[in-house]
């Protein structure tokens, strides 16, 4: 492990730069034919749909349970987006979904791959790199997000902040308390 | 294959988070001398009359602890002849106690001061246990939990009975996705505070956090290495959800997976070397694994064959031998035990999920039905021990 990280040092130091940079193409797995994959760019500067009210881009497109990667039915959307970015560039933040019933890691890993995939896919159809961001959140915030296989496009423009709301302390009580009661059972 | 081998990048610029934590009630200081004997079954042990102004209350409060364990024969009556003797004395929530055996004598004499009485009774509890069964105890171990019962997702802490539930985070936007370190000082986890995921450290004895990934992309699933200095996640900045091994030292990270896929849950091996993890690459996630000892090229990253064609949240045992995971099978969600590398699996649970090991390795506590519930492995017995509480999910016990 020393070896290697020894003769990656250069690269190591260029990869976190590069990626705060710019989204730079990465090429993955042994097939030849297998497409560059491009890295995100910087962060900063992109809205979170989870802290701002977000405009979709597209109507939210739903993926099989299966499916990693964009679906036919998904491209005439992703077309219509790409075109639209390409007469007014916005940023846009593809954000995955999956229904709550999945173990929760699994789903997380499911959303960010399917959002990352939808980027890919906008990005080969023309639009910049650094203005596509991703964000897989699983079923982490069902039911009050969507709680199916989905993908949505949201779009910077006309956004506006959302207040947020830190729980108080006294949320944090475990009992006795509206959330709930803790029931105490020995081993 | 680019096990270890592709990228190193910096992440997070913080120091490393060190000392300062002995004082933790949870801590056992004297976890690192300890010195296991045989185990014979049915042992059994008195305890003489307790000196000093607190010495009643230790005696009781430690005669409870060691009754619940299930793990030795207590005999009531202080001048009963068992197997082991513990005597000893307590004034101000101190102890001093000696732990004798019939046949070898003195097994240790040691002095518990930490602040609270209570504390010092577990730790000797589990100092017992451990000198005379060679495994731990639980009576000092914890688990940490995700509940949504705050309106958002937030991560809690609790005793192995369920007892002394506290909020470990207080995320505006939720947290999830827990792993203790292993003398259970530090928590990793995932926040959504920044509004974009994100694993954090938390010093659980100060409060103190920082962010171990400063990239894009999510970035989420951490599990502590043994040694407590490596940590394992996914990271999508490379524009792919890859495994990664963070070097907390020195705020680096290599990729140590290839996949076109969705990586997702990784869980080390007591020996530090190997990591199961799971991968969706588009029939459900199955379990890989990584051996980090291997010298063969190209044969670090194989398949774990669970039996499960959807198998995902793997743990293994504390003492290597058997994984415990999440299975799917015919709609039905399962915990499943099986033996490492190849052996019998075991249905223990059907309709739960996110199995983690007790540090004894004879329990296992799970989600089920949003309850956090244990199964007794040796009495195959199931229970919970924290209900109406949210919804619960992924929990870990401290190993």
């Amino acid at each position: 492990m020393s070896r290697s990280h020894a003769s990656s040092l250069a690269l190591a130091v260029m990869l976190p730069c590069l990626t705060h940079c710019t989204g730079f193409p990465v090429a993955t797995g042994a097939d030849d034919d297998a497409a560059l994959v491009y890295a995100l760019g910087a962060l900063e500067g992109f809205p979170s749909p989870l802290t701002s009210i977000l405009q979709p881009a597209c109507p939210a497109l739903p993926f099989t349970p299966s499916s990693l990667d964009v679906e036919g039915r998904h491209r005439l959307q992703l077309q219509r987006v790409a075109t639209q970015w390409a007469s007014t560039p916005q940023k846009l933040i593809v954000t995955g979904y999956t229904p709550p019933d999945l173990p929760k890691d699994h789903a997380r890993a499911l959303s960010e791959r399917r959002a990352l995939a939808v980027r890919q896919h906008l990005i080969e159809l023309g639009v910049e790199p650094t203005s596509v961001q991703t964000l897989g959140l699983g079923s982490d915030f069902a039911p009050t997000g969507p709680s199916s296989h989905t993908i949505v496009i949201y779009r910077e423009e006309n956004s506006r902040p959302q207040p947020m709301t830190p729980p108080s302390d006294d949320d944090a009580l475990p009992t006795g308390k509206a959330g709930g009661t803790v029931a105490h059972h020995r081993l | 294959m680019r096990l270890f081998l592709a990228l190193l990048c910096l992440i997070g610029c913080a120091p490393p988070l060190h000392a300062g934590w002995d004082w933790l009630p949870w801590k056992s200081s004297t976890s690192a001398e300890k010195s296991a004997s045989a185990a014979p079954k049915g042992a059994s042990i008195s305890l003489t009359s307790f000196s000093g102004s607190t010495g009643s209350s230790a005696r009781r409060n430690l005669h409870s602890e060691l009754l619940r364990s299930g793990r030795l024969a207590v005999l009531r009556a202080p001048d009963a002849a068992g197997d082991y003797t513990l005597s000893a004395s307590s004034s101000s929530g101190r102890i001093d106690a000696t732990l004798t055996s019939q046949t070898k004598g003195r097994l240790f004499e040691r002095t518990y001061a930490a602040p609270g009485l209570d504390e010092n009774v577990k730790t000797l509890a589990d100092d017992i246990i451990y000198a005379i069964t060679g495994s731990p105890g639980l009576a000092t171990s914890r688990i940490v939990f995700v509940s949504d019962q705050s309106g958002t997702h937030q991560i809690y802490m609790c005793d192995p009975d369920g007892r002394n539930v506290h909020q470990l985070t207080r995320d505006p936007l939720g947290a999830v996705s827990p792993s203790l370190s292993p003398d259970a000082t530090l928590m990793a986890y995932t926040s959504y505070g920044g509004g974009y995921s994100e694993v954090r450290l938390l010093d659980l004895g100060g409060g103190f956090e920082r962010s171990i990934t400063d990239t894009s992309g999510g970035a989420f699933g951490a599990a502590f290495a043994p040694d407590g200095v490596h940590l394992a996640l996914i990271m999508g900045f490379l524009g792919n959800p890859e495994l990664f091994i963070t070097d907390l030292n020195t705020t680096s990270a290599a990729c140590a997976s290839e996949t076109l896929g969705a990586p997702s849950s990784p869980a080390w091996h007591p020996d530090g070397r190997r990591l199961l993890y799971s991968v969706d690459e588009g029939s459900g996630p199955r379990l890989y694994l990584a051996d980090f000892g291997s010298e063969k090229q190209g044969g670090g990253l194989t398949r774990w064959r669970s039996g499960y064609r959807y198998a995902t949240d793997a743990e293994w045992s504390p003492d290597g031998r058997q994984v415990a995971f999440t299975a799917r099978s015919r709609g039905s969600w399962l915990v499943v035990t099986r033996e490492f590398p190849s052996g019998d699996a075991r249905v223990v649970r059907r309709n739960a999920r996110h199995p983690s090991w007790s540090p004894d390795g004879r329990h296992l506590i799970y989600a089920e039905a949003g309850d956090l519930c244990i199964f007794d492995l040796s009495k195959n017995t199931h229970r919970p021990i924290i209900t109406e509480f949210g919804i619960i999910s992924e929990p870990r016990w401290m190993h």
